[in-house]
């Protein structure tokens, strides 16, 4: 799949994403017409397949997937816009509803996790860290950019100052808790 | 490398998912065996997961910005309607719900028991020899508080010994003593004995007698991050108090 669209997806480049969203944004809205879905539901579905989309992108296995952003991101859709008619109950005919063979069964609600009490406090703390900190932390933990990838992505001298950044901001964050 | 060093590394490879074959060994034998690597291993996987729900919904805010700066028209007035009349319903049930449900008092004594002796054994006969110490925690298993709470004192400002300490609170929590409790577990929160991993529980207790409800809160969820003792019932008491 095309890889720096999908960087720029798990890296919230803002510019990059509101490109890639209005450049479906028609069709998959014409494509979900049919079945009898609401406008609204429709652009919900269509926020929640990007949601979707950066988290499978940054577990990394997209970059080697051969379909396009654009066949997965309607994959996961369809698979949404399915949950929701039979939320609604409604009846639509289904043999509209045909998923291209060259997209695997997606999990329309992969990643989806509540956090656990002891993570809703930490989150509390985290968020008190200092911008350069959760910067780091964030490119680390959650998007998974290895230690030379951030260097680059937020103009640090050298990898031995990412890491020690990182462990500093960690031993804060651990302070914290203890406070 | 140091030990420790080669300890962070196959974690943060573990969060990244790249271990390989042998370091994923080394990492399963580690979290069997190394009390404190499993520690580090729940605490950075729950970075992970705090980093990745915040990162989250940073994206989802952008996205519904760019829905909502380019077709503003589009949006339906009625949806925000229902939205509206919604929030207004679930906030008068939860205030309808909520309002003083709980008290303070109540939860206390829901909660609150004092913790068993793990210092001194007591037995009768045989080679038992009756010191003070002895005595002071007969007393404290017969729930004959009056005469534990001046034996615990004075055993520690002889000893030292600082489970005396938490002991001792724990007779002031029972004799309705809730002040004097927090000083003394405050400064037995600084030590490390035995006993020390349930320090902030009654830490906690002591100021939900109070009705300070902002240390209690605090206090367990300090307790909460930092301790196992009784993890699931300081779960259960805070939502109660949130």
């Amino acid at each position: 799949m095309e890889e720096h669209l999908l960087k720029s997806i798990i890296n919230n480049n803002e510019r990059q994403v509101s490109k890639i969203y209005y450049e479906h944004r028609e069709a998959f809205l014409n494509f979900g017409k049919k079945f009898n879905l609401s406008y609204d539901d429709l652009v919900d579905i269509y926020q929640e397949a990007f949601i979707v989309l950066r988290r499978y992108a940054i577990t990394g296995k997209l970059f080697d997937v051969e379909s396009s952003l654009k066949t997965y991101l309607f994959g996961i859709g369809k698979f949404m816009i399915f949950d929701r008619i039979k939320e609604l109950k409604k009846v639509v005919d289904l043999e509209n509803f045909q998923i291209e063979s060259s997209v695997e069964k997606i999990d329309s609600e992969f990643g989806t996790k509540e956090l656990t009490i002891e993570q809703a406090l930490l989150k509390k703390h985290f968020k008190n860290l200092g911008k350069r900190c959760k910067e780091v932390l964030t490119l680390f933990y959650s998007r998974g950019l290895t230690i030379d990838e951030i260097v680059e992505f937020a103009d640090y001298s050298s990898n031995s100052v990412v890491r020690s950044q990182k462990s500093r901001c960690i031993k804060r964050l651990k302070e914290m808790i203890y406070e | 490398m140091s030990k420790m060093n080669d300890k962070q590394e196959l974690i943060d490879k573990y969060i990244q998912g790249v271990l390989n074959e042998t370091e994923k060994n080394s990492f399963d034998k580690l979290l069997k065996e190394d009390a404190s690597f499993r520690k580090d291993v729940t605490f950075h996987s729950n970075l992970k997961a705090v980093s990745s729900n915040l990162d989250e919904a940073d994206f989802k805010v952008m996205i519904q910005d760019i829905e909502k700066h380019n077709s503003r028209a589009k949006r339906s007035y009625t949806k925000l309607l229902v939205a509206a009349s919604i929030a207004i319903l679930v906030s008068l049930t939860f205030y309808f719900t909520t309002k003083n449900t709980y008290s303070t008092d109540a939860l206390f004594v829901e909660y609150f028991e004092p913790y068993r002796n793990v210092i001194q054994p007591i037995e009768r006969g045989g080679n038992v020899i009756y010191d003070e110490k002895y005595l002071a925690f007969e007393a404290y298993e017969n729930e004959d508080y009056d005469k534990a709470l001046p034996l615990f004192s004075k055993l520690y400002n002889e000893t030292k010994a600082s489970y005396y300490l938490f002991y001792k609170a724990n007779v002031l929590l029972k004799l309705d003593r809730a002040e004097e409790a927090i000083p003394i577990l405050l400064e037995h929160s600084k030590m490390k004995d035995t006993v020390s991993e349930k320090t902030l529980w009654y830490l906690a207790l002591a100021y939900l007698k109070l009705d300070d409800t902002v240390n209690a809160k605090k206090t367990l969820e300090r307790s909460i991050l930092n301790s196992s003792y009784n993890k699931e019932k300081a779960k259960n008491l805070l939502n109660e108090l949130n």
